[in-house]
């Protein structure tokens, strides 16, 4: 079980977290949604100490993560940030890189051996000796996530994870993280813009709005209300084959 | 890496990690050819094997003296000066994230070389030596040249840092702030020189000429300490350099101290290329170019590049002597004027290939 207690996080005076608190079941994918400037990304950032968050706790089955010292945190906590840097890397160093805070002189052969699994669960065999700048955005993201299980986390935090794909690309990304949340009994908080994305593979969802939670539950908290709410224009959710659906109608935007 | 260790590493993996640590030995190996060649060479000819006895202790009179007291403490100024030049370009690279660093470009020579200035002119560490223009200035107190030179070059570190956190900067707008501070401290060193003597004026200007020839053994072993620490420094660094190449947020969460391992590193750069700096004056573009060259055989993997860099560097800086010393006989060229030769068009290369404007 991981638990955020009201994390609360300011640039100078303006808040830009403000009490959030929520819980998450390991092997659940929980999508954080919202406007932009809603605090998302922060408060992924701040849960992960790559912000410092001006109070709150994170807590991994009892133990408030915050207070961990940085290596131990990356040992139960992976991020894939929303932009990655793409360096002269192969696939295979990349992924190597999610064994940094377990490595001490050099990598060890069960290092290797879990690279090699993280490889083979995202499929990328075949690009082990590719760089990273020959891949293609979806490659790339499925890089990043072989890298971010090779750090065998309790709790993955991704960032805008399809922003950059096809829809093609997207579903797959997104089909693979469920899957990874799943299998490997992993956390996963995924921010996302895209509704049926979320709909499709999330297991919960958590609306950010100026900050603070403006709603947080399973599918029965997408109603065209909420959304409505939280985006400030019209939507239509429907139901398609038992999945929602969500179409937005923005009819009541002055466009000017 | 311990081959063991990569048992389940697929075979192209595994040809891929023997083809870097090859390329290495093949530049270590360039290194010992070409010492020997330079060794060999010069107005007194010597052969091969009177430059072998001679190392291990069987030469006579006159040739130990070229071999031991002439050219092998040069030959070994240019590795060791090449080896912390390099590293500390490839760590400032690394922790800037910027392409185009190096001490020379960042103004870290430049203010090390001030500092040095200020140590033999106004300490008087230093003094001008009357026989020879080889021996043009003879460090007294290698200490207080080396403090000075350190707290010279870590000024414009220190600046660099600062900016860098505070303003996003462009690695070429970076670039321009080092070419205000070289002008800042070419401008102190000019007023230093203003107010002292004839004697020390001209000690100082063939100093900052750049010359492998005026080290003797006990700053030859001051360089050695200093590039032994330092390499361990890096080394041990190595996996966080490479997690900073992912970008900063990425490196946090992967559990590198950032800030402190950036902070860390470039002081630790900037005394190295000052050490360099305080004993053979400033030799521009090694720390550049040395880990550029040696990027397109090991690529960005610090594993690899850090020690690819290093015998890169002492490559370059001995191939750059032996042409200085060779190609005018038996003048000797400043050796700072032969890496700008080579230096300053693989910079312009790298701004056109656009690695500063992005």
């Amino acid at each position: 079980m991981i638990s955020v207690k009201n994390l609360s996080f300011s640039y100078g005076q303006k808040k830009i977290l403000d009490d959030i608190s929520f819980e998450i079941e390991q092997g659940t994918c929980m999508a954080v949604l919202g406007n932009n400037g809603a605090g998302k990304s922060t408060m992924i950032k701040c849960m992960n100490k790559i912000l410092s968050p001006k109070e709150g706790a994170v807590y991994i089955n009892g133990t408030d993560i915050l207070k961990m010292d940085i290596v131990t945190l990356a040992k139960n906590m992976a991020y894939v940030a929303q932009k990655n840097e793409i360096s002269k890397y192969t696939v295979y160093d990349a992924v190597l890189l999610g064994r940094k805070p377990y490595i001490k002189w050099d990598a060890s052969e069960n290092d290797h051996k879990i690279v090699k699994e993280a490889i083979k669960s995202m499929e990328l065999e075949k690009y082990e000796l590719r760089y990273l700048d020959e891949l293609s955005g979806g490659e790339m993201q499925k890089v990043m996530l072989a890298r971010a299980l090779a750090q065998e986390p309790k709790m993955l935090l991704l960032d805008e994870p399809t922003s950059s794909l096809d829809p093609r690309n997207q579903y797959s990304v997104m089909r693979r993280i469920c899957r990874i949340s799943k299998e490997e009994n992993i956390a996963v908080v995924v921010v996302i813009h895209d509704l049926n994305l979320a709909m499709r593979y999330c297991d919960k969802f958590m609306f950010l709005k100026n900050g603070k939670i403006f709603a947080c539950g399973g599918q029965e908290i997408m109603t065209k209300e909420c959304l409505e709410a939280v985006y400030e224009m019209s939507f239509d959710v429907l139901d398609y084959n038992g999945t929602k659906i969500s179409i937005p109608c923005p009819s009541n935007i002055d466009w000017k | 890496m311990a081959d063991n260790a990569l048992i389940h590493a697929s075979d192209g993996y595994k040809k891929y990690i023997r083809h870097k640590k090859l390329v290495i030995l093949c530049v270590i190996a360039l290194c010992i050819v070409t010492a020997l060649f330079s060794l060999c060479s010069g107005s007194s000819g010597l052969s091969l094997s009177e430059v072998i006895k001679c190392l291990i202790g069987q030469g006579d009179k006159m040739s130990n003296s070229i071999v031991l007291k002439i050219r092998l403490p040069r030959i070994m100024t240019a590795i060791l000066a090449g080896i912390l030049l390099a590293l500390s370009g490839s760590v400032m690279q690394s922790v800037l994230r910027n392409p185009l660093a190096s001490a020379s470009t960042l103004g870290v020579s430049q203010g090390a070389s001030f500092g040095a200035t200020i140590g033999i002119i106004c300490f008087g560490a230093g003094i001008q030596g009357t026989v020879s223009s080889a021996s043009a200035i003879t460090i007294y107190n290698p200490t207080v040249v080396v403090i000075c030179a350190f707290v010279g070059g870590i000024i414009p570190a220190v600046i660099i840092l600062l900016l860098s956190r505070y303003k996003t900067m462009k690695p070429s707008s970076m670039v321009l702030v080092g070419v205000a501070l070289s002008s800042l401290f070419n401008g102190g060193t000019t007023l230093v020189q203003y107010f002292a003597d004839d004697v020390q004026v001209s000690a100082v200007v063939f100093w900052t000429f750049g010359d492998l020839g005026r080290t003797n053994w006990n700053e030859i072993g001051i360089l050695a300490i200093t590039a032994v620490i330092m390499a361990v420094f890096f080394i041990i660094n190595r996996w966080n350099y490479n997690a900073m190449e992912s970008g900063m947020e990425t490196a946090k969460s992967l559990g590198v101290n950032v800030d402190s391992v950036m902070v860390i590193s470039m002081l630790a750069a900037s005394f190295a290329a000052s050490v360099a700096v305080a004993f053979v004056g400033i030799i521009s573009f090694v720390g550049l170019i040395a880990p550029h060259m040696i990027r397109r055989f090991v690529g960005n993997d610090y594993r690899y590049l850090l020690p690819a860099s290093a015998f890169m560097g002492a490559l370059l800086l001995l191939i750059s002597d032996t042409f200085g010393r060779l190609i005018v006989a038996p003048v000797i060229l400043p050796i700072g004027a032969i890496t700008s030769f080579l230096g300053a068009p693989i910079f312009l290369y790298l701004l056109f290939k656009g690695v500063g404007t992005k």
